[in-house]
């Protein structure tokens, strides 16, 4: 087109310089400003077109996460044909691309709709949309312009355990057990007759008027459950075969203990050696242990966006962190391979006051020695080598 | 493959543009046809060809809708058609001719014909069947290119896209070279229905008025032609859009139409606004642009200069010189020239600048965006040895501008702070009463009278030479207007006394010399050069 154009343009020069038509000139004057004008135009519609993209940022996986693109011309002029497209990973894709062609009228707003599926766990990023516009005649190259990028969190699956069972030292909780040394004085069990040698302070007084009979108040035991996840994720760790479905395993065993630990009113904290792609440095910041739904959220969060890769040594992680851990706390170690080095760190854990708890996830050959190893040391011990395993806490 | 939903939408849109450039495309016939009828009434006054805009219409619908109802025919099927269609075109062309003339000749003409058939033949129906071929041919090639270019949903379904692409462009070059080349034509037409070719086509034996023929039809012609064009810009991405699979919105055809409509007419107004008639070339214009900013800056120096020329004066006054003001210079007075008429209407001035503002703004804008757009072309360039001195030579001539700009505006500045606080007794009633001849001195005023009767003496042709004492001009007048002859010697005395002598001068001598002027100058004023 450009070639005819131009000759065409020369061709009414010549006639204008040869005639000295006035009309002549306003005829190289139109084609001219169609082509300048033409440029402008479409270079200040894809200035003055603002978009913005709408959609929940934090979904469950199997989600349907509906996004509206809202796409405004704030120019005069009319925005004729405008192309959207915005950009998405295909583990969270509905569709195969979202791609449209749009006209705006001056001033107009146009909202588009389409949809993306969470299909697993992650942290994504959405966007950036691209907006692409030219002019009426296609003698100038199309403008376009990029907007911003937002983020999809999905956060990891979630098993609703029923009967886990996590040993505990801490005393004045919230959790019954057996064990007579932890007896709550809030928690009144009942009643029985003196016995010498029962503290004074035990005596209920207005009973023993009632009954004529001195009697005793019995207290319920309880223990407070505060558990510290500590998962590995160093991708080393884990046998090259079934990597993925390992560290993803141990995901949704740390994600479904922390959803266990808060339904359970306890507090919980996790620490991890994953990828954390929000930090600056990578690593991922250790998450305190806290009650509550929103800090639950805070550590689906941080296991969303979780990536197992070669990173710190494990056990060198249980070191440093467990000096700042309370008493009577118990660690819960989800891992894959558990050698000797991690034993010893766990054997020093238990001899500071704390519970260490073994889960080993994915298929591993070395798992049987360290079953074996947790039998010699007492540490209690749990092996999942698929999702399907987590049933034995689903009863 | 593409989804059906994408089909039919494509096929709407298809459908809404093909209307449209079928419509263009009857319009710019009609255009076409105009043109042809303004040629042929310039050359043959009250020719009555009205019918060829008819004829236009009628055949470019006619060719764009048969070429489709006539798709599925065979290719005998076809001949006999067209043959057929060409007779009834034939007649209905004779019959437009008669409807328009008038039917008074037609029986003549029929015995004529069976006479001698080639007379059924004239000129002017040998033209007007020129015109319809012209336009049926461009319409039917129109129509068939436009048919190539829009539907393609098969070749958008399969084909590749480069190949498609190509395909598209080359369809869309066809089109645009016959659209410009018809648009030259016009343009050729309507250049010689416009020229002055009085002298050239008497020549010829042909005696035509001036003329002036309106342009409209060129300019609508054009117009639709961007707009048809704008439309092949539509199928190209549209066909782009469907072979990607991408949604388009349904109203994006009523909207193409709508705006490129609108844009191409409002481009067509501003481009009737825009000055084209302009009178002057670019150097007179930038000529013209320096002798005002020569004014000004001489002004400005003026201004600059007027507080140290007036201290000097001061200092002069009060240096024992006499009191009287100098004697002024006795240059030459040559008589006034006439003012020469302006070169240049001021209108035709500001169009002109305009002209030239807004055409030097456009190249520059062009210019620099261009290079902003190529940035590999700008760092190039700022290799090349002469561009960098061409650089250097503007980065010191900015701040040499800026260095004087600066020293202009401190010297403006301390100019008039010394106005304020030096001399503050100089107002404005100072400055009236330098030029009120009560305010000066006997001396003065005896100098001014002299200096008056050399100036009326100039204006009356009697003007002093510059090797002439006072004393010869009083004789050169005297010869010349005897009858003031003692008042111009009493005049030429008090002027000598005055101007050298240090004595004081009396009032009485002042109005004695001013009563001398009075009477020279009324004989003066009625004296005629014999």
């Amino acid at each position: 087109m450009g070639d005819a154009f131009t000759a065409f343009l020369l061709v009414l020069a010549v006639l204008a310089i040869l005639t000295r038509e006035t009309f002549v000139v306003a005829m190289l004057y139109l084609f001219v400003g169609a082509v300048l004008l033409g440029r402008w135009w479409s270079a200040d519609i894809i200035k003055r077109v603002a978009f913005s993209r709408k959609f929940d940022h934090k979904v469950f996986p199997g989600e349907i996460v509906p996004v509206q693109v809202e796409i405004t011309n704030h120019s005069w002029l009319p925005a004729v044909w405008l192309r959207v497209q915005d950009f998405f990973p295909l583990e969270i894709a509905d569709l195969r691309s979202f791609h449209q062609v749009i006209s705006l009228g001056p001033h107009e707003t146009s909202i588009l709709n389409y949809n993306l599926k969470a299909q697993k766990r992650g942290y994504y990023s959405v966007g950036p949309l691209n907006v692409t516009s030219g002019d009426l005649l296609g003698l100038n190259s199309d403008k376009s312009s990029e907007g911003p990028s937002d983020h999809l969190t999905v956060y990891p699956r979630v098993v609703p355990f029923s009967d886990v069972r996590l040993p505990s030292r801490s005393p004045m909780g919230s959790l019954r057990t057996r064990q007579p040394v932890f007896e709550d004085p809030t928690r009144l069990a009942g009643k029985r007759d003196y016995r010498p040698g029962d503290s004074l302070r035990r005596i209920d007084w207005k009973a023993s008027a009632s009954t004529a009979r001195l009697q005793t108040k019995i207290f319920e035991p309880s223990i407070s459950l505060e558990t510290m996840l500590f998962l590995n994720l160093n991708a080393e760790d884990y046998p090259l075969r079934g990597r993925y479905e390992g560290t993803e395993l141990a995901i949704v065993v740390a994600a479904s203990l922390a959803n266990w630990v808060v339904a359970q009113r306890q507090a919980v904290g996790l620490i991890t050696n994953a990828v954390d792609p929000l930090t600056v440095d990578n690593q991922s910041i250790p998450l305190p242990m806290r009650k509550g739904r929103p800090h639950l959220m805070r550590i689906l969060e941080l296991l969303a966006r979780a990536r197992a890769l070669e990173t710190s040594s494990f056990q060198a992680m249980i070191n440093q962190q467990r000096v700042h851990l309370n008493w009577g706390t118990t660690l819960v170690i989800i891992t894959s391979n558990a050698g000797q080095s991690l034993f010893d760190e766990l054997i020093q854990s238990r001899r500071s006051g704390m519970i260490p708890v073994l889960i080993l996830c994915g298929e591993n050959p070395e798992n049987r020695k360290a079953m074996q190893m947790s039998k010699l040391f007492h540490i209690p011990v749990s092996e999942f080598r698929s999702e399907k395993d987590l049933d034995l806490w689903r009863k | 493959m593409i989804e059906p939903d994408l089909i039919t939408r494509l096929r709407s849109h298809q459908h809404t543009s093909r209307i449209l450039s079928s419509l263009l495309i009857g319009m710019m016939m009609i255009a076409i046809s105009v043109g042809v009828l303004q040629l042929g009434q310039r050359l043959v006054p009250g020719w009555n060809g009205g019918y060829l805009v008819i004829i236009a219409v009628f055949l470019s619908l006619e060719a764009i809708y048969t070429r489709g109802s006539i798709r599925d025919l065979e290719f005998n099927q076809v001949l006999i058609f067209r043959l057929s269609e060409w007779v009834a075109f034939a007649v209905l062309i004779k019959f437009l001719i008669y409807l328009f003339n008038g039917f008074e000749n037609f029986f003549l003409d029929v015995r004529s014909w069976q006479a001698n058939f080639t007379d059924f033949f004239t000129i002017e129906y040998l033209i007007a069947l020129g015109v319809a071929a012209l336009v049926w041919f461009s319409s039917r090639a129109y129509s068939s290119e436009l048919d190539d270019l829009f539907d393609r949903e098969q070749d958008a379904a399969w084909d590749d896209l480069g190949k498609l692409q190509n395909a598209l462009n080359d369809i869309r070059k066809r089109m645009m070279g016959r659209v410009f080349f018809q648009g030259t034509l016009l343009t050729i037409f309507a250049i010689f229905t416009r020229i002055d070719a009085s002298e050239l086509l008497r020549t010829f034996g042909v005696s035509t008025p001036g003329y002036r023929a309106p342009v409209l039809n060129l300019l609508v012609y054009f117009m639709l032609a961007l707009v048809l064009l704008s439309q092949t810009q539509f199928a190209l991405l549209r066909t782009r859009w469907t072979w990607l699979h991408l949604s388009i919105t349904p109203k994006m055809s009523a909207n193409w139409i709508k705006y490129s409509l609108l844009f191409f007419a409002v481009l067509c107004g501003v481009v009737f606004l825009l000055p084209t008639e302009y009178s002057l070339g670019l150097f007179d214009t930038l000529q013209v642009v320096a002798t005002v900013f020569t004014q000004i800056l001489s002004f400005l120096v003026f201004l600059i200069t007027l507080p140290f020329t007036f201290c000097v004066s001061l200092f002069s006054a009060s240096s024992g010189q006499p009191t009287g003001s100098p004697l002024p210079p006795m240059g030459p007075m040559s008589p006034i020239q006439p003012t020469p008429p302006a070169p240049i209407a001021w209108l035709a001035f500001i169009r002109s600048l305009l002209f030239w503002v807004i055409f030097v703004a456009v190249i520059f804008f062009a210019l620099s965006y261009y290079l902003r757009q190529n940035t590999p072309l700008l760092n190039a360039l700022r290799t090349f040895p002469l561009m960098q001195w061409l650089a250097r030579g503007w980065q010191a001539f900015r701040r040499w501008f800026s260095g004087v700009n600066r020293q202009v505006g401190s010297l403006v500045q301390s100019a008039v702070q010394r106005m304020r606080i030096r001399r503050p007794a100089l107002s404005m009633a100072n400055l009236r009463d330098l030029f009120d001849t009560r305010q000066l001195s006997p001396r003065d005023k005896v100098i001014y009278f002299f200096v008056s009767l050399t100036q009326l003496g100039g204006e009356r042709g009697l003007g002093r030479q510059p090797h002439q004492t006072p004393y010869q001009y009083e004789n050169q007048l005297s010869q010349a207007v005897p009858e003031v002859e003692p008042d111009l010697h009493n005049l030429t005395e008090a002027f000598y006394e005055a101007r050298y002598s240090e004595h004081p001068l009396e009032e009485p001598q002042a109005e004695r010399a001013g009563s001398l002027w009075d009477h020279i100058k009324a004989v003066l004023r009625s004296w005629q050069n014999k």
